[in-house]
């Protein structure tokens, strides 16, 4: 009974992961029409100004829009892990990020920055300009659009750490005679220092592989993700493809191990609800 | 002296109401476009002066521009829900049970789907068979192996939870075989995480908007790819309304979902010597 | 029916955990397993029900050898240190379970489970959550659905060690009523002599793998075979002349009398039914003192100690120490 069930595991990650990632690798060492394998493709993006600057623009954006996103979200996390009024209702709507996909997520940053958005209507009510016509289709409104899917499951993974922490410690520091500002730097950032670095880490590498928000409205900025789908299924540039994909990959891997290398254990799988957009 | 007190007490009415906004930022950024669009999808025209209006036409089209679209997101949403979540709870009584190398290997290749970007997998997918470009069994493969890992880990955290090894052998000390055991004993625990699983995944792969992207074809495509569809093509209240469509879609599972996630399981642990103090396993 | 065990061994590995083990439990007494961690107690009590295979030896329940019998088939009644109570199910549930799986009808089910619950004196209990019971409580559910499908003997592993001293105490008097009213014979694991003492007809202390002594528990702690063993009951003070006593065997000695030992006294501590005086002997040897009355005792002085004398003995004849050797 147990060889049945692992064979069919087996078989299934074998034929569902195993064989489409070994052809993506095959893919991005061949040529078509070339036989035999070359590394031209890695050479061909990695030399090209245009994709490594698309690479190292969507690493540079993610990373801040990361790191905007768990700073914004600790003030949420902290109240949702104390039990603020309305913690229960704050953390359910940070949790059901989830079931938003990123294309989603586009649309209320359209709806919330665009043209007849939230922020055009309000300011055409309160101040009758237009200056933030076509703000969305800027860096600036995509990383808002980037920020309202990384705080709420930033918030989530923060909110999770403060829970665990030992409430005796805090009261042992107050005791001792801290005050707020000291109870938070001495005591508390120290002892959360590690899991919002993972937090920050966790969500750069759910950014990173995003897709569907750019896609949408990502008109100043090029979002490698969106270039991989364009070579793709856009020019058949099937090993051009491939090997942006397995840079990717490799980029998405690594930053994963230093999340994990930061915050072992639980979490690690908690983390990430839907990282794909 | 009072002034004092008086710019003591306001610094800290200030710095409160400034960590109140703060804290609600992020759900802010979720709920008040949705209300916007909420009003949006109904509304008769919607410019730069803002939605005015109430109509239902918007809504009518979206269905008709997406519909079929809606059909077969819901439909391949439960198949995968359904095959992920059967292929999750024995991988999970695996992965709980064994400590050999079995465990250690299985363990890292089923988070994988959660490291590898989803593009990679659906780029694979069609590399590996493209026999099936075009069809909807790439979807669902794809759909099913991303989603695997989130259908696992509610059963492994119940599985954990549960100390299998101590409700095995008192029943056993009680003279149950393992047909009883595992009708009795161990099926009425897993029900609950089981259907976490399964909506956990409906969920995902009705909102997925990454491999479907690749994936979709002519005949299939799922509804994210419609939604992108409706905003490149369509009128913004038009697009407005296929979002509503989605979170229509989306809402009865979203809220089962809470619903179960809230609600404390019954002493989900044998091990408990003593009372349990309240809190239910923080399964979220 | 009696339940024998003839020459048990257990190795894990290289380890041998219990060495030749010869046991025998008869119905209506209650027997208690004692030695420190390590000493292959629980092993044992596993062993009885099945749960550990045996490296040599057999279990004989009447004369029937059941050690290849699987857990299922050898009907005995099991208490685990944390009740193991099946979480989805009430306490009927879990109480009528073994009854269940032996196919027995609903009516009978009810019936018996009620007359069980009756007996632990948890009338009722049965529409109950697990949730919502005590420690107390849910340790008697555990008793009752171990007893449900009247089993050959009652194992119990701990049953009084997670709780804390009060509830300790007042379940100790609990369940000592409650196995006084079986008649299949019990056998429960402690590292807790007090526990021991208490619950049990007969105490078999367990050292390393192998029995030291087993009988009644004021033979065993007034009558220990050796210094390991009596240590294993309690503190033991050495005497010159190759003896060992116990602290409550000490009393001052008056100034006209002859002194056993006079001890260096470091420390005098108050335990409300009597004062701890702990200290040196000449030889350096620690010595521990349970007086009744510890006035003129004071850190750094020394003090004169003799045998006491028991209530019934003459004045003359001190009381003899537990070991001579």
């Amino acid at each position: 009974m147990r060889i049945a069930i692992l064979a069919i595991l087996a078989a299934t990650l074998g034929l569902g992961l195993g064989l489409p990632v070994v052809f993506v690798l095959a893919a991005s060492l061949h040529i078509d029409g070339q036989p035999g394998l070359t590394l031209e493709n890695y050479a061909d993006v990695l030399s090209s100004g245009y994709f490594m600057g698309a690479f190292g623009a969507t690493l540079l954006f993610c990373s801040v829009t990361a790191a905007a996103g768990t700073l914004l979200a600790l003030p949420c996390a902290w109240w949702i892990a104390r039990g603020r009024t309305g913690a229960r209702l704050l953390r359910v709507l940070c949790q059901v990020n989830f079931a938003f996909s990123g294309v989603v997520y586009g649309m209320l940053v359209v709806t919330l920055l665009g043209n007849a958005g939230v922020l055009a209507l309000a300011e055409a009510w309160l101040l009758g300009t237009d200056a933030t016509r076509g703000y969305v289709y800027t860096t600036g409104g995509l990383a808002i659009g980037y920020l309202g899917f990384q705080s709420p499951r930033a918030a989530i993974l923060i909110a999770q750490a403060v829970e665990r922490l030992d409430p005796q410690v805090l009261a042992a520091a107050r005791v001792l005679g801290a005050t707020s500002r000291q109870l938070a730097f001495l005591v508390l950032l120290p002892q959360l220092a590690r899991p919002v670095a993972a937090t920050f880490l966790a969500v750069a590498t759910m950014s990173m592989a995003s897709f569907g928000t750019a896609l949408l409205i990502a008109r100043s900025i090029e979002i490698f993700p969106v270039l991989i789908f364009r070579e793709f299924i856009g020019f058949g540039e099937i090993g051009r493809a491939a090997a942006m994909g397995v840079l990717l990959a490799v980029c998405c891997i690594a930053l994963e191990m230093a999340a994990r290398r930061l915050a072992p254990g639980a979490d690690a799988s908690v983390a990430r609800m839907e990282r794909n957009r | 002296m009072i002034l004092h007190r008086a710019r003591q007490v306001a610094t800290d009415a200030v710095s409160r109401c400034l960590e109140a906004v703060l804290a609600w930022i992020p759900a802010l950024l979720l709920v008040a476009p949705l209300l916007l669009l909420a009003i949006g999808a109904f509304s008769e025209t919607w410019d730069s002066r803002g939605p005015r209006g109430a109509t239902l036409a918007s809504i009518e089209m979206a269905w008709r521009f997406a519909g079929r679209s809606a059909a077969f997101s819901l439909w391949i949403a439960a198949l995968s829900a359904a095959m992920a979540t059967l292929l999750a709870v024995p991988a999970a009584f695996l992965l709980v049970r064994e400590a050999s190398w079995v465990a250690s290997l299985l363990r890292p290749a089923l988070s994988l789907p959660v490291v590898l970007p989803n593009l990679l997998l659906a780029m694979g997918l069609m590399l590996a068979f493209p026999a099936l470009q075009g069809g909807w069994l790439l979807l669902l493969a794809a759909y099913v192996i991303q989603c695997l890992p989130y259908a696992l880990w509610p059963m492994v955290t119940a599985l954990m939870l549960l100390d299998l090894q101590t409700l095995e052998s008192a029943g056993r000390v009680l003279g149950a075989d393992a047909r009883q055991r595992f009708l009795w004993l161990v099926l009425p625990n897993i029900a609950r995480p089981a259907a976490v699983s399964a909506v956990t995944v409906f969920i995902l792969v009705l909102a997925e908007s990454s491999s479907s992207f690749f994936l979709a074809s002519g005949a299939y495509q799922p509804f994210g790819v419609a939604l992108y569809n409706a905003f490149q093509d369509l009128d913004l209240r038009i697009a407005a309304a296929t979002t509503m469509l989605l979170l229509g879609m989306l809402s009865p599972a979203v809220v089962l979902l809470e619903l179960w996630l809230s609600t404390p399981r019954r002493a989900a642990s044998t091990r408990a010597a003593t009372p349990m103090r309240g809190a239910a396993a923080r399964v979220s | 029916m009696d339940v024998t065990l003839e020459g048990l061994t257990k190795r894990f590995g290289i380890q041998e955990v219990l060495r030749d083990v010869d046991l025998q439990f008869i119905g209506g007494e209650v027997t208690a397993l004692l030695g420190p961690s390590g000493s292959g107690k629980t092993t044992l009590l596993n062993m009885i029900a099945g749960l550990v295979a045996p490296s040599k030896g057999r279990v004989l329940m009447g004369s029937r050898d059941v050690t290849a019998l699987p857990i299922e088939a050898r009907n005995v009644g099991y208490v685990f240190q944390s009740h193991a109570l099946f979480p989805h199910l009430d306490v009927a549930g879990n109480v009528g379970f073994a009854l269940r799986v032996r196919g027995v009808g609903r009516r009978e089910r009810r019936r018996r489970t009620e007359e069980m619950l009756s007996f632990v004196d948890l009338p009722g209990f049965g529409v109950r959550a697990i949730e919502t019971l005590s420690g107390g409580q849910r340790q008697r559910v555990a008793i009752a659905r171990a007893l449900a499908a009247e089993p050959a003997i009652l194992l119990l592993d701990e049953p009084l060690s997670a709780l804390d001293p009060e509830l300790r105490a007042r379940l100790r008097q609990e369940l000592r009523a409650l196995l006084e009213r079986l008649r299949v014979p019990t056998v429960l694991v402690t590292h807790d002599r007090d526990d021991a003492f208490i619950l049990a007809d007969r105490v078999v202390l367990l050292h390393q793998g192998s029995i030291l002594q087993q009988g009644a528990p004021e033979k065993v702690y007034r009558h220990p075979v050796s210094e390991e063993a009596a240590r294993l009951l309690g503190a033991a003070n050495r005497l010159p002349g190759n003896k060992l006593c116990r602290p409550e065997d000490l009393a001052i000695a008056a100034a006209g009398e002859q002194a056993l030992v006079t001890m260096q006294v470091e420390r005098v501590l108050f335990l409300g039914a009597h004062w701890r005086v702990t200290g040196r002997a000449p030889d350096g040897s620690p010595i521990i003192a349970d007086l009744a009355d510890a006035q003129g005792c004071a850190p750094g002085e020394a003090l004169r100690l003799r045998l006491r004398v028991s209530p019934g003995q003459a004045a003359d004849q001190p009381r003899v120490p537990i070991l001579q050797f």
